[in-house]
């Protein structure tokens, strides 16, 4: 093999490739979507997180810890905390949002950053410029004197269309206030988004209603903060930490979409497989001439590989572009996801990074050039005689150990019983060790022939040509599969939610604070509202949820305090482990805790064992009473009576509140009435949640609702090359046929009747497989990654739908062929000329 | 035509593309078979043979002139009835054999009369016979690449006799085998068309083909050279 004669083929093989573009740009288009799906994925959650970072990090400054608690904390922890050993300086801060009102372009939300002038001068690192120019025009006094006064960056002011020191009506979490603001040219100030309203401390907590609490104290501390006092219920944490909890909580999620995303590349490569195979067919001639004209057969595999990896390399970068545009419809996804678990942050725009687009590069090139390796081996073992037609392009079977080794390595992956990584790969093996035996499978099959002349003779070809038909089974289950698997996962899980919200919304109406998003840390319902809804007409009761964050290691989980009065009434609450609904009541009325699954799996806690909460009085041991299902948080809860949490903590305000109508009341008439007469608070009925639940549901899983569509595409365009292939190679023998008298509704027959042969064999192992897949999704990756567990639930449907179409595709895939016949001569066919 | 001439070409002309890049493959060919004559149609690679015998198998159409087999003009066939006619009344033997790699060979040798209608019974029953007369009795069940190349074309031969056409048109069939089973596949092939009345047109380079057929006609440029009767 020389260099020169590599490049020679190549070209040849290239120029070959760009004559016969729709194969080419189906290759491409195949690789392009799987590394789209995959750069979506990590593009629109790695801007999101990265987003929330950002934000969270501006303003942190040079502090090297912060003071969070479970609740606002008094400004006056301050001077326990300067005297505390290791703190060489420390200052409170307030962290929450404003709703500013535009009038007519509605509300703009703006982070609220409220620190003390002077005690936050170490910490902040506002930028000279605007240091000086506050300093001049004086807005420094007026930010530590005058009321409402924020500064804020002057581009964001022109961007945002507020008025340079103008009144602005805006929304607190306690009712409507004004701010003023005026600009300076800050960079710092002008991070992030939404963008910072810097005010002093005193104006923070008054538009907020914060009274004299803060939402933390930034620390400088030298060596270890271990001998810092804290109170109970405080955590201390890096600045960074928060971002990275967040992180760290939505792993799973990314885990379990990226996971998606690369079986949609193998699914992609399968389909550069068939595309490979289909070319080597078609080219038998050419490389016969080759090989006749003196390429060895390493100079044509070397040359084969190149051409896959330019494929490859053009399918992702197709793939890149793509999965960009993708990345930007699904970013606001994510973000609603990271905000509604971790705190509000705008929608950033979509950043594609260097990481990205090289593991996009490199994973779709890797893979076809993987995909293509058998093909390229085959197109490298055509021998010269091909010209004169007295060889065929050879195949060749996979060894018959190899997709017992691969399903015997999906087990073992799915043995460690922690790991969540391992699971997921289980997946991809066992797709592989079912497209690697199906054509043995294949050939058990077609063993049994009919003794019919059109299935004699249909059977009869794809035994022959198996190594071939088989690959192409495999290459048409794996799409088959994958989608069966998604269908059944998905719908498993949408039923299970279902099933949830008809439980957990016991109630009929459920309250939150007005912009409960932007003030997850503040934001209260009053004691005046909730007085006043007891005393509503239609309203039978009240349940007030209180809520505290209870730290555990590097990261935490929630604490809920509830009468429950909706779950006595009406029983409504799925328990999974501890007895039924009135045990668990009367087990809470004693003191004990219900955990949600997630926090069980997570702690390995359940009826019988204690948990440990830090409550204001320190730690307090709390029996389990019994475990119950909840999709509400992935990081899981424990759930207590109203005086136990009392106890605990204090009294740290009301959260949510649901209320319980008489029976006969409109719901939704009730919750328009209570909006228009409470303004500061949302009221939505149940189900209107339940919509939002199930809204939710899909905009996570929407990325599942594009895969499944790729792989039906994939799938359909699998059967239509494995057809055309087996085609192209026995295009003689249906010219012999016309010669024999074989009519033209004979060939056709014949064809659809390999398309649809074909097809039954590869459903009929895609469907055990999609199962198979599908409970290692819902049973293991789902549990290990997100700690729910629900059953698996096949819908016979949305299969049959997907298998009716699979079905119309093979009659397709059977008349393309068939069409092609018929155009042709019949002497044309008997020469194989095309 | 006499009860004797199986097939006839008056005029024949066939021309490939249209305006200064025509190709003219046959101009003017005028031919008779009869019963049981075996034709060597010989000329250099270019002169028309192969077109030839598409026209007379029904496989393509000419440009003016007409074709004749069995009595009936194959003008105006549509493709249905065209399909009937080559299963009913032609036989067809090829270079590389073209036998269905998946059947046996009784099956291979059957196929025409299956797709003519008949039983498996039926086919496979006629099928083995000529098997038999072939000389390959008792490999009825080998698949083809189990045989040899002259085995092949053996069968090939059969399985173009199985529907007793009137008319055997054989392309090249000694092309691919060597000397002596060439011998032997011509041999056989003017056996059986003697036996049993069958017409055959052997379009070949091959000089010893011309030791098996009753006469020889040479196409060049696609124009007969010789008589079209001998």
């Amino acid at each position: 093999m020389t260099l020169r004669g590599l490049r020679t083929v190549l070209g040849v093989l290239l120029a070959d490739a760009r004559a016969h573009r729709l194969q080419t740009l189906t290759t491409c288009v195949g690789i392009a979507v799987g590394v789209a799906v995959v750069v979506a994925i990590r593009t629109s959650s790695q801007s999101a997180l990265s987003h929330f970072r950002d934000t969270v990090q501006t303003f942190t400054g040079v502090a090297t810890h912060e003071l969070h608690g479970p609740a606002p904390l008094p400004a006056a922890r301050l001077a326990e905390l300067l005297e505390a050993p290791g703190v060489t300086a420390a200052h409170p801060v307030i962290e929450s949002h404003l709703v500013l009102d535009l009038g007519a372009e509605g509300a703009r939300p703006v982070r609220l950053v409220g620190i003390d002038p002077f005690l936050s001068a170490p910490f902040l690192q506002l930028d000279d410029t605007a240091v000086e120019q506050a300093s001049a025009a004086g807005l420094f006094e007026r930010l530590m004197l005058e009321p409402g006064f924020v500064l804020m960056a002057s581009s964001t002011l022109a961007d945002a269309g507020f008025p340079d020191g103008g009144v602005l009506p805006a929304r607190g979490p306690t009712g409507p206030v004004h701010v003023v603001a005026a600009g300076v040219d800050s960079s710092s100030l002008a991070a992030g988004q939404p963008p910072v309203a810097l005010a002093d401390l005193a104006t923070a907590q008054e538009l907020l209603g914060l009274g004299d609490r803060v939402t933390r104290f930034d620390l400088l501390v030298e060596g270890a903060p271990d001998a810092i006092p804290l109170q109970p219920g405080e955590r201390l944490q890096k600045p960074a930490s928060r971002g990275e909890r967040a992180e760290t909580m939505t792993e799973a999620f990314r885990l379990n979409l990226l996971c998606l995303g690369f079986l949609a590349v193998l699914v992609g490569a399968f389909l550069a497989f068939n595309m490979a195979q289909f070319a080597v067919v078609r080219r038998r001639t050419l490389l016969g001439r080759l090989r006749c004209l003196g390429a060895d057969a390493r100079t044509v595999l070397g040359a084969a590989l190149l051409e896959s990896a330019c494929l490859g390399f053009v399918g992702s970068l197709l793939g890149l572009g793509l999965g960009w545009l993708l990345a930007r419809e699904m970013v606001d996804d994510v973000a609603r996801t990271v905000s509604t678990l971790y705190g509000y942050i705008e929608t950033p725009a979509a950043r594609l990074d260097v990481v990205t687009a090289a593991l996009a590069l490199g994973v779709g090139t890797i893979a076809t050039v993987a995909a293509c390796w058998a093909p390229a081996r085959s197109a490298a073992r055509t021998e010269p005689a091909v010209v004169a037609g007295r060889a065929h392009a050879p195949g060749g079977l996979v060894p018959p150990w190899v997709p017992g080794l691969l399903l015997a390595a999906g087990g073992l992956l799915l043995a460690p019983p922690s790991a969540v990584v391992l699971p997921a790969l289980t997946v991809l093996v066992w797709l592989l060790a079912v497209a690697t035996a199906l054509p043995r499978l294949l050939g058990r099959v077609v063993g049994r022939v009919v003794h019919r002349p059109v299935l004699a003779l249909a059977f009869g070809r794809l035994h022959r040509s198996l190594s071939r038909t088989g690959s192409a089974a495999g290459a048409l289950a794996m799409p088959l599969a994958m989608t069966i698997a998604i269908l059944v996962m998905v719908g498993s899980f949408r039923a299970e939610v279902m099933a949830w919200s008809r439980s957990i919304f016991g109630a009929d109406v459920y309250v939150k604070p007005l912009y409960q998003e932007l003030y997850a840390d503040t934001a209260r319902l009053s004691p005046e509202l909730l007085d006043a809804l007891g005393e509503a007409p239609e309203v039978l009761a009240v349940d007030r949820l209180r809520l505290a964050e209870q730290p555990r290691g590097e990261t935490s989980f929630l604490v809920a305090g509830s009468p429950l009065e909706a779950t006595r009434m009406r029983g409504s609450m799925r328990v999974l482990d501890g007895g039924d609904v009135p045990t668990l009541m009367a087990a809470m009325d004693r003191g004990e805790a219900l955990v949600s699954e997630p926090l069980a799996r997570r702690l390995d806690v359940g009826p019988g064992d204690v948990l440990r909460l830090d409550g204001r009085d320190g730690a307090r041991d709390v029996p389990v009473a019994g475990v119950f299902q909840d999709f509400s948080w992935d990081r899981g809860y424990a759930l207590v009576s109203e005086p136990r949490f009392l106890e605990l903590y204090g009294d740290t305000g009301v959260r949510n509140a649901a209320l319980l109508l008489a029976e006969g009341a409109d719901a939704e008439a009730v919750a328009r009435r209570l909006s228009a007469r409470f303004g500061d608070a949302e009221f939505r009925s149940t189900e209107t949640l339940r919509g939002e639940v199930l809204r939710a549901f899909n905009d996570t899983f929407a990325i599942t609702y594009v895969l499944q569509t790729i792989s039906t595409a994939l799938a359909l365009v699998g059967i239509l090359t494995a057809v055309l292939c087996l085609h192209l190679e026995r295009r003689a023998e249906l010219g012999v046929l016309r010669a024999l008298g074989a009519r033209q509704k004979t060939v056709g027959e014949l064809l659809v009747t390999e398309a649809l042969v074909l097809l039954g064999v590869a459903g009929a192992v895609a469907v055990p497989a999609g199962l198979a897949l599908a409970w290692v999704l819902v049973s293991v990756v789902n549990t290990r990654s997100f700690g729910w567990s629900f059953p698996m639930l096949v819908e016979a449907g949305p299969v049959a739908g997907l298998l009716g179409l699979a079905l119309l595709a093979g009659l397709a895939a059977g008349c393309v062929p068939w069409w092609m016949v018929r155009r042709a001569p019949v002497a044309d066919l008997l020469e194989d000329r095309r | 035509m006499t009860d004797a001439v199986v097939a006839a070409c008056r005029d024949l002309r066939r021309v490939y593309g249209d305006g200064p890049t025509a190709v003219v493959a046959l101009d003017g060919v005028d031919l008779e078979l009869r019963r049981g004559e075996v034709v060597a149609l010989t000329g250099p690679s270019g002169s028309g043979k192969s077109t030839l015998l598409h026209l007379l198998g029904a496989m393509d159409s000419p440009t003016s002139g007409s074709v004749v087999v069995a009595g009936r003009d194959l003008a105006g066939l549509d493709d249905e009835a065209a399909s009937r006619f080559r299963n009913e009344h032609l036989g067809f033997v090829f270079q590389f054999f073209h036998l269905i790699p998946s059947l046996s060979v009784v099956e291979n040798v059957a196929l025409p009369a299956r797709l003519g209608g008949a039983t498996p019974a039926e086919a496979n029953a006629k099928a083995a016979a000529l098997v038999e007369r072939v000389g390959l009795g008792g490999r009825g069940d080998r698949l083809p690449d189990a045989l040899s190349g002259g085995q092949q074309q053996r069968v090939a031969v059969a399985r173009a006799l199985v529907n007793d056409p009137a008319l055997v048109l054989a392309d090249e069939p000694t092309g691919n085998l060597d000397h002596a089973s060439g011998g032997e596949v011509m041999r056989l092939l003017l056996e059986l068309a003697q036996e049993r009345g069958i017409a055959a047109l052997v379009a070949t380079h091959d000089p010893q083909v011309r030791d098996f057929s009753h006469r020889e006609v040479v196409l060049e440029d696609g124009r007969l050279a010789t008589p079209p009767t001998s």
